[in-house]
């Protein structure tokens, strides 16, 4: 027994001597107890929508007052209809609410229109009709609205898709951040005894080119696989196009530098794997891999928006899933590149600090 | 002779502690160079500056234009996952290694019938022979050896001793670092002594027997 406790007290010595490996034992479960319980609720507060006037006829004052009532449960913006149809096809809103004229007054019917190839949201539509429902009934209930509420429709737009389908390119997302953040950063890591000798026979660039082909080999792999399941055996996974294609290869370019990045500027140490780990959490997490990062509470949605997987997925999904063109997702394009150009920069800078001793 | 490495007030900050201070020395091809001093007097530093692995502070290192140069670490920096086989393909290819050569030195260190080991499974003795070998086979001009005697049982300290004198043989130009100098008392033409990451003592030696260089040593470390 005593040497059993000799044992433990040495592990929590250990540990204690790590403030990092602290901080992930005690932050990652409140940052995860909290996204999680947040997720549980079926509409949650904040949710991005989109608001627009079914005809010219549409008052401001009818807008306005189904904007108050739309700020009760999500996050609305009044756009036009193009504008909001364009947000919808980027994720940057997951409903729109079209508002016909004389709505206030027992006239028309509200349309709330969901991308149905978003799964998630598409399953969740009627949710979000029955709490427009519910609100519009309160509001008559307390005699803001003097006319009983208006139908309420859903109009689901696009092809329906299976959550098999939503999710595929998700968990090839999460396989190239495997690769790129974890496998190809450790097994550096591990060659931090052999990269003298490795950066005197070969320069920096070629360094960082051999790191990137694996990758690119790694990534073009998974993608193969993808597309011969698909379109060779036919089983409905992942609709594999050019673009789609381009995109996964620019994501892992830019995880593989981003974590090659992380160690190098922790020289190579231990300390870089788990500055990787937190990261893999953190894309794994918040890159609307598996929910749309839109159903996060309103904190923490913005932490999406920093990370390039984010502009990833929803290019995925636009190109494999929607088929929408290249056009409307030139800043997302750019975004990638963007970061792929910085952290490659980046990762040159900190290998010849790292040569230098 | 003419010049293989010069070397002009070389000096190496590691944050305020200085390694090498206003080294200035010339090595000349086909000439056997120590470098002898004791633990932490720059030795290993100045060799990295000459292989190219370090950037110096100040100063200049050049090896002339032209030469490959072959750099055998003082702990072996090899491919551990690897066989003793795959490291010497792995090096070889990298390097631009040469066949007929590589074969020739993987022979001299002896590990011929250790190709399917992994390196990690290999004695101290036996990887760093698999270091020296792997320097060594782009055939270089300059071989840089690090402590190469150390951990090494009397056979294959032979080994290197012979594969020095067939490198000088061959006109290439061979510099070690050591703290064991009487090792190389029979191969050594020149010797400089740093101490403290300076030139404490430099001067030709070819015919000192052993018992001479240590001499040398001890009086040169002594004034330090």
């Amino acid at each position: 027994m005593r040497k059993l406790k000799t044992l433990v007290g040495r592990e929590f010595l250990v540990i204690g001597r790590s403030a990092l490996m602290l901080l992930l034992i005690v932050i990652l479960p409140i940052i995860f107890s909290m996204i999680f319980a947040s997720f549980k609720q079926v509409i949650p507060n904040s949710t991005p929508a989109s608001l627009i006037a079914a005809s010219p006829e549409v008052t401001e004052s009818e807008m306005n007052s189904t904007f108050k009532l739309l700020s009760r449960f999500c996050s609305p913006s009044i756009d036009s209809r193009e504008d909001a149809f364009r947000k919808l096809s980027r994720e940057e809103v997951y409903f729109i609410v079209s508002v016909p004229s004389g709505v206030w007054s027992g006239e028309g019917n509200v349309r709330v229109f969901v991308d149905n190839s978003l799964s998630p949201v598409a399953e969740m539509s009627d949710y979000v009709a029955e709490i427009l429902k519910y609100e519009l009934g309160e509001a008559y209930k307390r005699n803001y609205l003097s006319f009983p509420p208006p139908n309420i429709l859903i109009e689901k737009i696009g092809k329906p898709i299976s959550p098999i389908e939503y999710f595929t390119p998700g968990v090839v997302m999460v396989l190239l951040a495997i690769a790129g953040i974890l496998v190809i950063p450790f097994n550096t890591v591990k060659d931090r005894n052999l990269m003298s000798r490795l950066l005197s026979s070969a320069s920096p660039r070629e360094f960082i080119g051999s790191k990137l082909l694996f990758s690119l080999l790694l990534a073009s792999l998974q993608i193969a696989i993808f597309f011969i399941a698909q379109n060779i055996l036919r089983l409905p996974v992942m609709s594999v196009n050019l673009l789609s294609a381009i995109t996964l290869i620019l994501a892992s370019f830019a995880l593989t530098s981003t974590g090659l990045l992380i160690a190098f500027a922790f020289k190579l140490s231990n300390l870089s794997r788990y500055v990787c780990s937190l990261l893999f959490g953190a894309v794994a997490t918040f890159s609307g891999i598996f929910y749309p990062p839109g159903f996060l509470p309103s904190y923490l949605q913005p932490i999406p928006k920093v990370l390039p997987t984010y502009y990833a997925m929803v290019l995925v999904r636009g190109f494999g899933v929607k088929g929408l063109e290249a056009g409307i997702f030139v800043d997302y394009f750019a975004i990638i590149v963007g970061w792929l150009v910085i952290s490659l920069v980046l990762l040159y800078y900190f290998i010849r600090r790292f040569m230098d001793g | 002779m003419a010049d293989a490495i010069v070397v002009e007030r070389l000096s190496r900050h590691f944050g305020s502690k200085a390694a090498l201070a206003e080294v200035s020395l010339r090595i000349s091809k086909g000439c056997v160079f120590c470098i002898a001093g004791p633990n932490g007097s720059g030795k290993t530093t100045l060799l990295n500056i000459v292989a190219g692995v370090l950037a110096p502070s100040s100063g200049r290192c050049e090896v002339m234009k032209g030469l490959k140069v072959g750099y055998a670490y003082q702990h072996p920096k090899l491919s551990d996952e690897l066989t003793v086989g795959e490291n010497i393909s792995f090096f070889s290819q990298l390097n631009e290694g040469e066949g007929e050569w590589g074969r020739r030195m993987v022979d001299a260190m002896g590990l011929g019938e250790l190709m399917d080991e992994t390196a990690d499974e290999l004695s101290s003795g036996t990887r760093k022979r698999l270091e020296v070998a792997v320097a060594l086979l782009h055939n270089p001009d300059v071989v840089l050896l690090d402590e190469p005697t150390t951990g090494l049982d009397v056979e294959s300290k032979e080994g290197i001793l012979q594969l020095i004198k067939l490198f000088r043989k061959n006109g290439k130009t061979v510099v070690i670092a050591t703290h064991q100098l009487d090792d190389f008392s029979g191969v050594c033409d020149e010797l400089v002594i740093l101490n403290k990451g300076r030139v404490a003592v430099e001067k030709g030696v070819k015919g000192f027997d052993g018992e001479k260089l240590l001499r040398v040593y001890s009086s040169a470390v002594s004034k330090g």
